[in-house]
């Protein structure tokens, strides 16, 4: 199946838009001052999201893997309302609280504690059969939240109904300190699929044209009526759970081995070898980023912080 | 022309709004257990699958928690889902759902939209089986920023305020009492009526004290007010109906006239909703308050857990048409 050149060139100016957000951040979060509550960097993971958004609709519903969230741009988000929400600042839909929440662009919000919200999106997928719209909801969450139970009753109701859902856990191989072997007494997550009656395929999530091949597959058979599908998207959490977390549980040298598979270099590569890609047309394209990311964080940084008037303003009853 | 009535029990009256309401807007849709296969526990769903098909009400497996959750998402989507839970009590393994996201979510993400669930289970116990199946649970939800808590006593009061809780924009919690649905019967105009949330109904008149109570509980004050009368004591019994947002101008109003207040339910004494009732009327009139003849009392199971092992025991913690009248003697 040939991916058109339009979208291979497409997906690389976004995964190399999602390296220059991820540092972004983490200069606006060492410098202080901007709001941002904490980061959890998503450096390595990026190319998961991305290949899920470029097969979908502005209007299916996404939740990407936290740690991965400001690549929701790939999904129409402008990079200073992604930010802005990183820096919990309050833009009138994207919300106050680090929130991507916009039902416009298919964000329902996420799970502070983490895997209740994946039964959200069921019941997104739900409403679209129901309203019969061909709208498709794409669930990301990681191997940690996967063990949690409302996971498992989501799977069931998705399969028991044949609803539009794809469940895709963003496999990096930590669940905070604690390393997935400790937690799994299974080699492939996907193999969990079979149990509930779906389609269930690992895929290497830093291989974007890789992940995007199975994205499709996923997506397309959802939206004809074919019913829910499990990706697992394997990757690995090149950072620490958060910037602070000095990862007393890691062993030393095992990021080494890691770095060398990170989606983005790997990528270039491939597009170069294709002949889709100049060093020249990546230092072109890096700068221009960098100068589009610049200005998205100082505009992000103009938003202003929720005030407590409007803050009053959402509650519904008596105060 | 005489207006046209018809005896319902309260399941009937459920069973009526629910169908004028999915009649209305194609958006309105039911889902919880056996609610095809058994039309609901107690019948109130029945005949909405032969009327409206599988896309408007669906069987769903065990599945508390999606079931809860599955609203949101909806809700957020263009649907107006009615998610039943079975019992009040199951209610505590949905909290998440309930208190983290639909109470929470509009605040957390500045979300001006609308939210429009109901969430519709049956509450309260009288058969002794345990806390399982015969908690009231309306303590718990009142604690929630942003929910609205309804219980209704009556098939009128049922039928009216189900059909605003369906829409209301906002989460509900509507909580049925168990003993209710079959033996509670009233006449139910045909014409359409709505009951507008956060508005209370004064059951009986009366003069020398108030006493609130709200859903199994008003039978019970009820009779209580029949023996008492008989003994030359007026009881004035407001039914505030919804918890939140609570009618409390009406029971500060009946407070001012009685110069009394007892507050009596069924769920567990300590944390209940008296003490925070009671805490309404002394912030918002402390001047009423301050003028009272005695002060303020509330009745409500012991604090112990509800027992597993039939009505009898069940009835020794729980308060009784004895223990009202005992009490209001005691204020009297």
């Amino acid at each position: 199946m040939a991916i058109p050149k339009e979208t291979l060139l497409k997906m690389y100016r976004e995964l190399l838009t999602g390296r220059v957000m991820d540092e972004k951040m983490y200069e606006l979060f060492s410098a202080g001052g901007s709001g941002m509550p904490w980061l959890h960097r998503g450096t390595g993971e990026e190319a998961i999201p991305i290949a899920f958004c470029n097969n979908l609709r502005k209007d299916d519903y996404i939740k990407p893997n936290f740690r991965v969230a400001f690549c929701l741009f790939a999904k129409g988000l402008s990079l200073r309302d992604c930010l802005a929400s990183e820096c919990a600042r309050d833009l009138p839909k994207v919300g106050g609280h680090y929130s991507y929440f916009d039902p416009e662009y298919g964000l329902l919000g996420h799970s502070g504690s983490l895997g209740e919200d994946v039964a959200i999106y069921v019941g997104a997928a739900l409403s679209a059969k129901v309203r019969k719209s061909g709208q498709v909801s794409v669930c990301m969450f990681g191997d940690g939240a996967a063990n949690r139970g409302p996971v498992h009753e989501s799977m069931v109701v998705a399969a028991a109904w044949k609803l539009p859902m794809i469940f895709v856990i963003q496999n990096n191989k930590y669940g905070m300190g604690t390393a997935s072997h400790k937690s799994y007494a299974i080699e492939d997550i996907s193999d969990r699929a079979k149990a509930y009656g779906f389609p269930g395929k690992t895929v290497d999530g830093n291989d974007i044209i890789a992940t995007y091949e199975v994205a499709k597959e996923f997506i397309d058979r959802a939206r004809s009526g074919g019913g829910p599908g499990l990706v697992v998207a394997d990757t690995w959490r090149l950072r620490a759970h958060y910037e602070g977390d000095p990862q007393i549980y890691r062993p030393k040298g095992e990021a080494d081995e890691w770095w060398k598979k990170d989606p983005l270099p790997r990528y270039q590569k491939k597009l170069m070898e294709m002949g889709l890609l100049t060093e020249a047309d990546v230092s072109k394209l890096e700068k221009e980023i960098r100068a589009e990311v610049d200005e998205a964080a100082k505009a992000a940084l103009e938003v202003p912080r929720m005030s407590y008037e409007d803050y009053e303003k959402t509650v519904i009853a008596e105060l | 022309m005489a207006e046209q009535t018809k005896v319902l029990s309260y399941a009937e009256a459920l069973n009526a709004a629910y169908k004028e309401e999915m009649r209305r807007d194609k958006g309105v849709v039911l889902w919880g257990e056996d609610l095809i296969s058994m039309k609901g526990v107690y019948m109130t769903t029945a005949g909405i699958f032969e009327e409206f098909g599988p896309d408007r009400i669906h069987d769903t497996p065990i599945v508390e928690v999606a079931i809860a959750e599955m609203a949101i998402g909806a809700a957020l989507t263009g649907l107006r889902p009615i998610a039943n839970i079975m019992t009040a009590g199951f209610l505590t393994v949905c909290m998440d759902a309930l208190f983290m996201k639909m109470g929470a979510l509009r605040q957390e993400y500045g979300y001006h939209g609308s939210l429009p669930i109901v969430v519709d289970c049956r509450s309260g116990g009288g058969r002794g089986l345990g806390p399982d199946h015969c908690s009231s649970t309306e303590a718990l939800l009142i604690h929630s920023a942003g929910l609205k808590v309804v219980l209704p006593s009556t098939p009128y009061d049922a039928k009216g305020l189900m059909k605003s809780a369906i829409r209301d924009d906002d989460p509900v919690i509507f909580m049925s009492h168990g003993e209710l649905y079959f033996a509670a019967k009233q006449a139910i105009p045909a014409e359409e009526y709505l009951i507008p949330l956060g508005e209370a109904d004064i059951k009986r008149e009366g003069n020398d004290i108030t006493i609130v109570a709200y859903s199994g509980m008003v039978a019970k004050v009820l009779a209580a007010a029949e023996a008492l009368s008989k003994e030359g004591i007026s009881v004035e019994l407001v039914d505030p109906r919804t918890l939140v947002p609570l009618d409390i101008d009406a029971i500060i109003k009946s407070v001012k006239k009685t110069g009394r207040l007892l507050i009596v339910h069924e769920a567990m004494k300590r944390g209940g909703v008296a003490g925070e009732i009671a805490f309404r009327v002394s912030e918002t009139a402390p001047d009423v308050v301050a003028a009272m003849k005695t002060p303020i009392r509330r009745l409500a199971a012991k604090n112990l857990v509800l027992p597993h092992s039939g009505p009898e025991l069940e009835a020794k913690l729980t308060p009784q048409v004895d223990d009202i009248v005992k009490t209001v003697k005691e204020m009297v």
